[in-house]
């Protein structure tokens, strides 16, 4: 399975940074020797970038830690406004999500194509299981926090 | 026949012992036996009220206060000596020792016969102070009696006296008519430290009067010892463990002569007491009520039952006194007080603007909150009051400390602990409704993580499944395309497919071809023209590539197994050979060796 999957990416590497050299040029078609963009057309290059390169599986996990990000900004937003009345529930809820946020990131760490030299020992099924293992743990202790 | 005797003992010690709440048995100390029939009334009184009197002389060698290191009386009464001391028996020492044992002690005074060094000393050991000229006594040129010293003016009389403080019983008002009078003949008076809580004047002296010192010849006193109501004509001291000591000026006083004899009163500052009328003193009545008092015959609180349990939500617990609470427990405490009042234990009620407390304290007070009577019964009083515990753990008393002027000392201290909150006591988090938020933040992560999991795994299992099916798919369409990429003649162009675009562009630079350098110049120079058919074309040449690429290997991979089967069937076949060829030789090896024998 493994050498199979390394195949495909290193397969799918070159297109895409054909297609990225091919792209850049075709939206900015007078200055695209000039290195002076303006920022937006940087963003939009980023951007585009982001899409083309990155693998599906990279992008529900950025969609998630997207969605995280959203739900602990709301909850804090909440403690500053009505106050930190039962503070216990306070940090419980908020600890839930960003624990969360953080196991999701060291998921995307670990199951990142780009990272396959530093974690080359730990396959993508043992980093999902492990990340299923500690959210799990969170889980419990936040809904046991909040009693 | 024994446990008759020892109830009818019992039955005998309880009758006498209704007299005074702390015994009956009253030594007097009387230095001329002979002086009794002065004291007739009072001593007769004291009798008539159950005290079992014993006279002793000071000098009477046997006379001992302590018997086996126990208190031999329970009350002393001290009437003044005629000579100089009080014997090796009465030292300062055994007298305060009598007090911290709990006995009481009655001491008189009288300005014929100068005080004792003695017993000036244990009254300063006390801080009441007496005039340092002996035989000093109390004179009022305003408030004497005409009848018995209209020249010396030394018999002072007294109305009964008021309470010290309003919100203090006062026991010593009679029937409280007003009018009474006090005589005062022939006294001590004393002055009292203020240091000490413990002394409270019961009578005090007139306004006019002052302490003057007969024996001297000076015509008026220049340097008075103490004058009006500084000087405590009746003083009383209450031990902390509620023994009594009490000093009367006056000796005579308690003499039959003045209980029941008539005075009248002089004119007094403003034309008081003009045409005053003859009158009974009051003197028996009064010295009944100081006797009594000294003597633990009124103003003694008992406590009965302490009670304390949880009161949770209104219903009470059936555990009493319970060692542990919890804190912010509702919390009910109920003690019972009684008084003795001259031979029976009443309900005690505190005096108007007085109230008892109830401490709840760990080294200082949390709470101290007022306790109310909730029933009366016919002894006594049930004060009670219901709180809730403060929240702090820790050893805690339940603490009445009720120490009044005249009244004995009542301190009682029940020991709980407080413990905090067990784990599942809290209140659950979504009764309080601003935590819902907080709820609905852990929900929501939890739910969003289950859909990224459920995706996760959905994209997994999908991801496979494509993989496999492209696999087999792959195989049989394969060999078509390599087959029509064989017979068109344009696929000539990159042979290695894993060669990018900038690599060939720099081989066409370096390799002149000519099918090859005309698109490559044209590129250059309008790249938006012509890139687009370019990029399709160079991708389907590259996934072409690509398969075959893919498709080389597996063949490579599947020619190498089955010549690894193969070599490993013919090994296994020569094994077998071998094995029977070693047979065959071994059997004719013996055919051998019998053949020769």
């Amino acid at each position: 399975m493994a050498p199979k999957r390394s195949a495909v990416s290193r397969e799918s590497t070159p297109s895409q940074s054909a297609t990225q050299t091919t792209t850049i040029p075709a939206s900015t078609p007078i200055k695209s020797k000039s290195a002076n963009q303006s920022p937006q057309q940087v963003a939009l290059g980023i951007w585009q970038n982001y899409l083309d390169k990155t693998p599906q599986r990279t992008k529900l996990i950025d969609v998630f830690m997207a969605f995280l990000v959203v739900v602990g900004v709301l909850q804090f937003v909440y403690c500053v406004i009505a106050g930190n009345y039962p503070f216990n529930a306070f940090l419980s809820g908020f600890s839930a999500t960003v624990g969360q946020f953080v196991l999701t990131a060291s998921l995307r760490i670990q199951t990142n194509v780009e990272n396959k030299a530093e974690f080359g020992e730990v396959s993508q099924e043992r980093a999902f299981a492990d990340y299923v293992f500690g959210s799990l743990i969170l889980h419990f202790f936040c809904v046991n926090f909040i009693n | 026949m024994r446990w008759i005797l020892s109830f009818l003992l019992l039955a005998f010690l309880a009758t006498v012992q209704a007299i005074s709440s702390s015994g009956n048995k009253l030594l007097v100390v009387l230095e001329d036996l002979s002086e009794k029939t002065k004291y007739s009334k009072y001593l007769g009184d004291l009798e008539a009220r159950g005290f079992k009197v014993s006279y002793e002389s000071p000098k009477n060698e046997k006379l001992a206060l302590f018997e086996l290191g126990e208190r031999a009386y329970d009350h002393l009464l001290i009437l003044p000596p005629k000579s100089k001391g009080l014997g090796p028996q009465l030292t300062p020492k055994f007298l305060l020792d009598f007090i911290n044992a709990g006995g009481n002690i009655l001491l008189t005074l009288s300005s014929s016969h100068p005080t004792p060094t003695g017993l000036v000393s244990l009254l300063l050991e006390l801080d009441i102070h007496l005039p340092t000229d002996r035989t000093a006594l109390v004179v009022d040129h305003f408030n004497y009696d005409t009848l018995s010293a209209s020249d010396k003016h030394d018999v002072v009389l007294v109305p009964r006296p008021d309470a010290i403080r309003p919100d203090v019983k006062n026991f010593f008002r009679g029937d409280g008519k007003g009018g009474e009078v006090i005589a005062f003949p022939r006294g001590v008076g004393q002055t009292l430290g203020n240091k000490s809580p413990l002394l409270t004047p019961i009578l005090r002296a007139p306004r006019t009067a002052y302490s003057y010192n007969p024996k001297e010849d000076v015509e008026g006193v220049e340097d008075p010892f103490a004058v009006g109501p500084q000087l405590s004509l009746i003083t009383t001291m209450q031990a902390r463990n509620s023994a009594r000591f009490t000093v009367i000026g006056s000796s005579e006083m308690l003499e039959d002569a003045w209980f029941g004899g008539k005075v009248k009163r002089s004119v007094g500052l403003g034309g008081v007491g003009i045409g005053a009328k003859e009158v009974k003193t009051s003197n028996q009545a009064f010295a009944q009520e100081v006797t009594g008092w000294t003597f633990n015959e009124i103003g003694v609180l008992k406590v009965g039952k302490i009670e304390h349990h949880l009161n949770e939500g209104g219903a009470s617990s059936n555990i009493t006194n319970p060692k542990i609470y919890r804190v912010k427990n509702d919390v009910t405490y109920s003690i019972e007080l009684s008084e003795y009042s001259w031979d029976k234990w009443v309900p005690f009620t505190p005096p108007t603007g007085d109230v008892v407390q109830l401490e709840f304290s760990m080294l200082s007070p949390f709470h101290r909150l007022p306790l109310t009577p909730s029933t009366t019964t016919e002894t006594s009083t049930i004060y009670t009051t219901s709180f809730k515990l403060p929240d702090q753990h820790g050893i805690f008393n339940f603490k009445v400390n009720y120490k009044r002027p005249f009244l004995s000392n009542v301190e009682e201290k029940n020991t709980v602990t407080v413990r905090h909150f067990a784990h599942d006591e809290w209140p659950r988090s979504w009764v309080i409704t601003s935590a819902w938020p907080w709820i609905t933040g852990i929900g929501v992560t939890v739910t969003g993580w289950v859909a990224f999991v459920a995706l996760w795994l959905w994209k997994t299992a999908s991801n496979a499944a494509a993989v496999l099916l492209s696999g087999d798919t792959f195989t049989s369409e394969n060999l078509s395309i390599t087959r029509s990429l064989q017979s068109t003649p344009h696929d000539t162009a990159s042979p290695n497919p894993l060669v990018s675009s900038d690599s060939s562009v720099s081989m066409t630079s370096t390799r002149p071809s000519k099918q090859r350098s005309s698109p490559s110049s044209s590129q250059s120079s309008s790249p938006k023209t012509s890139n687009p058919p370019d990029r399709v074309e160079k991708r389907t040449r590259n996934t072409l590539a690509a398969r075959r690429y893919r498709q080389r290997r597996l063949d490579e991979v599947s020619g190498l197994e089955t010549q690894l089967k193969d070599t490993r069937s013919e090994r296994d076949d020569l094994k077998v050979r071998v094995a029977r060829l070693e047979g065959e030789v071994e059997a004719l090896r013996a055919l051998l060796a019998k053949r020769s024998e």
